[in-house]
């Protein structure tokens, strides 16, 4: 069912690594990638949980001092008014208003100074002696109050002129019922005396909350730190999220502390009555502490936990890679030919269906290579039984039927020698003929135990020089009947390899019959060469002699078969026989091409496995 | 001294005859016995069964022996007549119908003195005989008969 492949198998294949055991550590590693990244996302979640958290305590926080502040601002304003009318009364008493504010100044902590204007500025009493004549008509928040306003903030000041250290004032204009301005009441509040009267909450653990001004000066820090004025300035630069908050909305996140340069969450929310800032920072680090305890431990279990599954996750992997791998080394013991060996039937179930299978295969190939084993033992012990059948046979013919062939022979011979008188001449015609069938028959069977004796004996394949060996039997051809005059062409480089003894055999035989049959003619010429045919080398004896009908072209290689009578050529039919014997023997194949009355051709070629 | 003799074992009786038509052709004029088959051969050489009137110490001065024989065939004559002690030095020709490669090589093994395929044409055997009958008759010094 291999065909049955589907497209995602197809791709499967393509993509994943080949083994069985680096697929399965995929798949482990696969597991524990989607198990890390939920991890991861959970604790994303419970991380932005808590973050939101502590910006929201931190909002709460900001908005408290926002509020507490605010109020107090009120506070302090509905005291001017009342301050005013009593300074307003007072104002025929030299003396009375100054005392009136010194009073208040000192019942009312946090407060650095206070003065009471006339609606120019200049300064008509005041709570700090060196003030009077004073002016504050040039101050931007005399000129709101002067403008219309109830009451105008200042924005910290780096040095109050009374005090000299940083300051912002509340001025509250004080009018008659038809709304014209009869002084300003300014209140001088130094903030880093608010902690002590107004914003008393301590925060622990680093946390903080602060005051900004309308232009994000630091007023007001708790805990309190020693604050230059370069810092407060400053702190504008380094908190965003107070930057954005001056535009008027509740902003929350995280800042480079100035002070600590940790990292905070912090929370600025405007008092809107203001314009000012209220703030509250804690530091990331005491905000997510818990949450990075618990995702200590929590990496700490998850590895412990990771570590036993990938474990247990290898264990598994093995029993199920190790049984296939000792599968794939048992087929291949068996297929490298140990057919007697047969795969260990354990592991997972279908592991072990397989192996079962491939034993039960593995254990009919076997029988079935037995009993082949056997067919041909016996097959094989026939042929020699056979073998030393003909070989006796031979051998009975050799050696009995060329006795009564001698006494044929040697009684028609003496007869001829010692009783010729008295014979007539027919009788010593007879006598010959007898003589002759002899002889002849005796030709037969020493070719018959010739063609058996090529079937047998030994080859000794080497390299052989064909053209050579066909030069030496033409020169032995020729000495026979040395008057003829025959052309004789040999190619050049007709190297192969064979059994020398037989290739030489065939060689003559082909060469005996070319010489043989070109007889008859005066401009006799014979070829010996090489061609390709067919992928092949196939060496060839041409001759221009009677050649022969092909129609009886198949015929020509059978034993003691001949085309011509005996009178014409003589011969026992058998050369090409044995020809055909030794060809065969070297793996090669040997076919004739004629036309009768212009010649033949002889091709033969040897196996080129060599 | 006795006139030295061949013995010839063949069991062909054509054969027989024209070996000693040959030899007379040869003028090979020496006494020729013949037995028929191996263990007749051995019988008469070692003067055992119908042979034991024979004189011991009187050997032939050639065996031509024929391999195919009745009884006990040539090459197990050959073993025996060099197992002998009487009889080891024995020239012996194995003249024989046979050229197989296996029963030249067995005969030299066993010790054949000489092994002569006997030829189909008359004329050729007839050449063999004599040459045979010159060498080793006239020419070959035999061992000498009982020491």
């Amino acid at each position: 069912m291999t065909s049955a492949r589907t497209p995602w198998m197809a791709v499967a294949v393509r993509v994943l690594p080949a083994r069985i055991s680096s697929r399965l550590s995929l798949l482990i590693g696969l597991a524990i990638l989607s198990m890390l990244l939920l991890l991861g996302w959970m604790y994303h979640q419970r991380y932005a949980s808590q973050r939101s958290q502590a910006l929201q305590s931190e909002v709460e926080v900001a908005q408290g001092v926002a509020t507490t502040f605010a109020a107090y601002i009120r506070d302090i304003h509905r005291q001017s008014i009342t301050l005013g009318s009593a300074v307003l009364a007072l104002s025929h008493h030299a003396g009375a208003a100054d005392r009136l504010l010194a009073s208040t100044v000192s019942h009312y902590e946090g407060i650095s100074n206070i003065s009471w204007t006339s609606p120019s500025g200049r300064v008509l009493a005041s709570s700090e002696p060196k003030a009077i004549r004073g002016y504050f008509g040039d101050r931007p928040y005399f000129h709101e109050v002067a403008g219309g306003r109830d009451w105008a903030i200042s924005a910290l000041l780096p040095q109050g002129r009374i005090t000299g250290r940083p300051v912002f004032i509340v001025a509250t204009g004080i009018r008659d019922k038809r709304g014209q301005l009869l002084g300003v009441m300014i209140f001088g509040i130094e903030p880093t005396r608010l902690g002590d009267v107004l914003l008393t909450q301590r925060r622990t653990e680093g946390r903080s909350y602060s005051l900004f001004d309308g232009n994000g000066i630091l007023v007001y820090r708790n805990p309190e730190v020693d604050l230059t004025w370069e810092l407060r300035t400053s702190w504008h630069d380094a908190d965003p999220v107070m930057v954005r908050a001056l535009r008027g909305n509740p902003e929350t996140g995280e800042i480079v502390s100035i002070l600590t340069g940790q990292h905070h969450l912090a929370a600025r929310v405007p008092i809107s009555e203001l314009g000012w800032i209220a703030g509250a920072s804690r530091p990331v680090e005491t905000a997510l502490a818990p949450i990075r305890r618990a995702l200590t431990m929590d990496i700490l279990l998850t590895c412990l936990f990771t570590a036993i599954a990938l474990g247990l996750a290898a264990f598994i992997g093995r029993s199920i890679a190790v049984p296939l791998h000792r599968l794939q080394e048992d087929v291949q013991t068996f297929a490298s030919g140990d057919l007697s060996h047969r795969a260990d039937v354990s592991g997972p179930e279908e592991v072990v269906l397989v192996a079962d299978g491939f034993n039960r295969m593995a254990g009919e190939i076997q029988a079935f290579q037995e009993t082949l084993d056997a067919r041909v033992r016996q097959r094989t012990g026939e042929l020699e039984t056979s073998n030393r059948e003909l070989e006796s046979f031979s051998h009975t013919v050799a050696h009995d039927l060329r006795s009564p062939l001698r006494a044929l022979d040697g009684f028609s011979r003496y007869l001829l020698r010692h009783y010729a008188e008295r014979l007539d001449d027919r009788g010593k015609d007879y006598l010959n003929r007898i003589h002759a069938a002899a002889q002849r028959m005796g030709r037969l069977i020493d070719d018959l135990l010739g063609m058996a004796r090529i079937s047998r004996t030994a080859m000794t394949v080497e390299k052989v020089d064909l053209g050579a060996m066909a030069d030496d039997i033409i020169g032995d051809l020729r000495k026979i009947d040395p008057q003829r005059r025959v052309v004789v062409e040999i190619d050049p480089g007709m190297k192969a390899h064979g059994d020398p003894e037989l290739l030489s055999l065939a060689l003559s035989h082909l060469l005996e019959n070319a010489f043989k049959f070109t007889k008859i003619r005066d401009d006799a010429r014979i070829r010996v060469g090489v061609m390709r045919v067919k992928d092949q080398t196939a060496y060839f004896v041409q001759d221009n002699g009677m050649g022969f009908d092909m129609a009886y072209a198949d015929k020509l290689f059978l034993p003691f078969h001949r085309l011509q009578q005996d009178d014409a050529v003589p011969g026992t039919g058998i050369g090409l026989a044995m020809v055909q014997r030794i060809i065969a023997r070297h793996g090669g194949r040997v076919w004739a091409e004629s036309e009768e009355g212009k010649g033949a051709t002889f091709w033969f070629t040897l196996g080129e496995s060599r | 001294m006795k006139e030295p003799v061949i013995l010839l074992v063949e069991d062909n009786p054509d054969d027989e005859e024209l070996t000693r038509l040959a030899l007379e052709d040869s003028n090979v004029a020496n006494r020729l016995f013949v037995v028929h088959d191996g263990q007749e051969a051995l019988d008469w050489l070692f003067c055992e069964g119908s042979h034991t009137e024979r004189d011991p110490c009187f050997t032939p001065s050639l065996v031509l022996l024929d391999l195919k024989l009745p009884k006990k065939n040539g090459l197990e004559v050959l073993e025996a007549v060099r197992k002998n002690e009487h009889t080891r030095r024995l020239p012996v020709v194995i003249l024989t119908s046979s050229k197989e490669e296996q029963d030249v090589l067995r005969g030299y093994n066993l010790g054949a003195n000489s092994y002569i395929q006997k030829p189909v044409d008359y004329a050729q055997f007839l050449e063999a005989i004599r040459q045979l009958g010159v060498y080793w008759m006239v020419l070959n010094e035999p061992p000498p008969h009982c020491a």
